[in-house]
């Protein structure tokens, strides 16, 4: 799915180079997100993506860090791989 | 014979017993019946073991994170204390060599502070099953004197939301029910602010075909693409809904982690409270044995287990196909739907060389959402868009 760094080779045509300039222009939709998360893929691609267990919350999300306080907030990956901040 | 891929998760039965009994449940009420000859609760020794395999595993495949779901029965049943225990157990014979990621899945009756606390001193993020409000879920979701769980249910899910469990609240898991309005269940379901949300198809195989379903009908799809455009449609995305999401992927090109869609290979594998080994999970719902391996914790070490005939790839037997049928094979929508879940392909004349039983669903669903997707994308970020 990787063509030239950053740009997305995709058998969609309309997904063609699309890059990371392109994300601050996506809309915070269930399809904005699917599109920065195959950028951000085509940016950094991952490990082998293998099945996992569907009766059970994605372990791909499970990497959570919790402060000694928790009640300041948690810091969490996204489902779109970039970092948040949940309360 | 299939490339064995390491493992990366492991589903542990820390219990093969529940506090529930739920008339669905593809554990107790469907066909495999293993449980009755299992331990109620995972042993001190069979953890032991089972940390021992795990670590020669990450040592000899070169992990460095393991992903461990602690699950069911309903795996609070061992309580505060054993899961502190277990959790603690696994960690250490990891030490050193992997770090575990620990996930639980719960029915939610049992999730109390003192238990929370366990889980977020071992940071173990919880999924729970909820089906929807106090009718839906109540209307299998039962306890043994047939009385409802959902009230204690939602008091489990609450105590996740308060401020400070809230790391731990990773979804809400629920199985389809055609009798539920759809997009009512959606929004009952996202009232309790899941970071995520699954919709599980009901378990069925071609011997026992979907309830409610009827031939020459698509009523799971029906209800799936009500779901989609309601999810799909509002302006900012509310939540993750797994199984949709993974369709939206796919369409888009990208792999998911799914055993319902795509097809990428297996990378699972179930540990029972006796220490056995067993396939996926869901296949419990085919027949009696068909999870079975013959492969356990104290006696097969990584490489034994890893190395036997089509373990690591899509959870073929010898003799089994480990490819989707030859159907599926010409079907034009195959790298998305995958087959379907394997256990949904089996029939008792041919075992899994099958198209799902909810083939037809599968097709009307990602046709849709293709349809959707495809037209929005060209808006969206068309070349003329951008040109």
């Amino acid at each position: 799915m990787q063509g030239e760094r950053g740009d997305v080779e995709s058998a969609l045509p309309d997904l063609d180079g699309l890059c990371l300039d392109d994300l601050d222009d996506l809309p915070d939709s269930v399809l904005g997100s699917a599109l920065r998360r195959l950028i951000r893929e085509s940016e950094e691609p991952s490990e082998a993506v293998v099945a996992a267990f569907d009766s059970a919350v994605e372990p791909a999300f499970a990497r959570i860090w919790v402060p000694a306080e928790a009640d300041d907030g948690v810091e969490e990956s996204r489902s779109d791989g970039s970092p948040g901040t949940r309360n | 014979m299939n490339e064995a891929l390491p493992f990366r998760q492991f589903v542990v039965k820390t219990a093969a017993r529940c506090n529930l009994a739920c008339d669905y449940c593809y554990v107790y009420e469907l066909r495999d019946q293993g449980w009755r000859n299992r331990p109620r609760l995972i042993a001190d020794e069979t953890v032991t073991a089972l940390g021992r395999w795990l670590r020669a595993h990450a040592e000899q495949a070169g992990l460095r994170t393991l992903d461990i779901v602690l699950h069911g029965g309903e795996p609070l049943l061992v309580g505060p204390a054993r899961l502190d225990a277990i959790a603690t157990d696994l960690r250490a014979a990891l030490a050193g060599v992997a770090e575990p990621r620990f996930t639980l899945q719960t029915n939610g009756v049992l999730l109390d502070e003192r238990c929370a606390e366990v889980l977020l001193a071992h940071r173990i993020r919880v999924g729970v099953s909820l089906d929807g409000d106090e009718v839906a879920h109540d209307r299998h979701r039962r306890g043994p004197d047939g009385g409802g769980s959902h009230a204690a249910t939602v008091r489990g899910i609450e105590l996740l939301r308060r401020p400070r469990y809230r790391p731990l609240y990773g979804g809400l898991l629920a199985t389809i029910d055609l009798a539920n309005d759809p997009v009512a269940t959606y929004e009952e379901l996202l009232a309790h602010a899941p970071p995520m949300i699954d919709l599980l198809l009901p378990h069925a195989t071609w011997e026992y075909p979907p309830p409610g379903a009827r031939t020459g009908e698509t009523a799971h799809a029906d209800w799936l693409i009500a779901v989609f455009d309601r999810w799909y449609g509002a302006p900012v995305r509310e939540t993750r809904v797994r199984l949709l999401e993974d369709l939206v992927d796919l369409t888009l090109g990208r792999a998911v982690r799914s055993e319902t869609l795509g097809l990428s290979p297996a990378g699972s594998v179930v540990i029972e409270t006796d220490g056995t080994f067993e396939r996926q999970d869901a296949l419990k719902a085919a027949y009696d044995g068909a999870a079975a391996t013959g492969f356990d914790v104290f006696r097969h070490d990584p490489a034994t287990v890893l190395a036997a005939s089509g373990f690591g790839g899509l959870g073929a037997d010898a003799g089994e196909p480990a490819e989707p049928s030859p159907t599926c094979r010409r079907c034009p929508v195959l790298r998305t739907c995958g087959g379907g879940l394997r256990a949904h392909r089996y029939h008792p004349a041919n075992g899994f060389d099958n198209p799902s039983v909810y083939c037809a669903d599968l097709r009307a669903l990602i046709d849709h959402v293709r349809t959707r997707v495809h037209a929005d994308l060209r808006a969206l970020v068309g070349p003329e868009r951008r040109r």
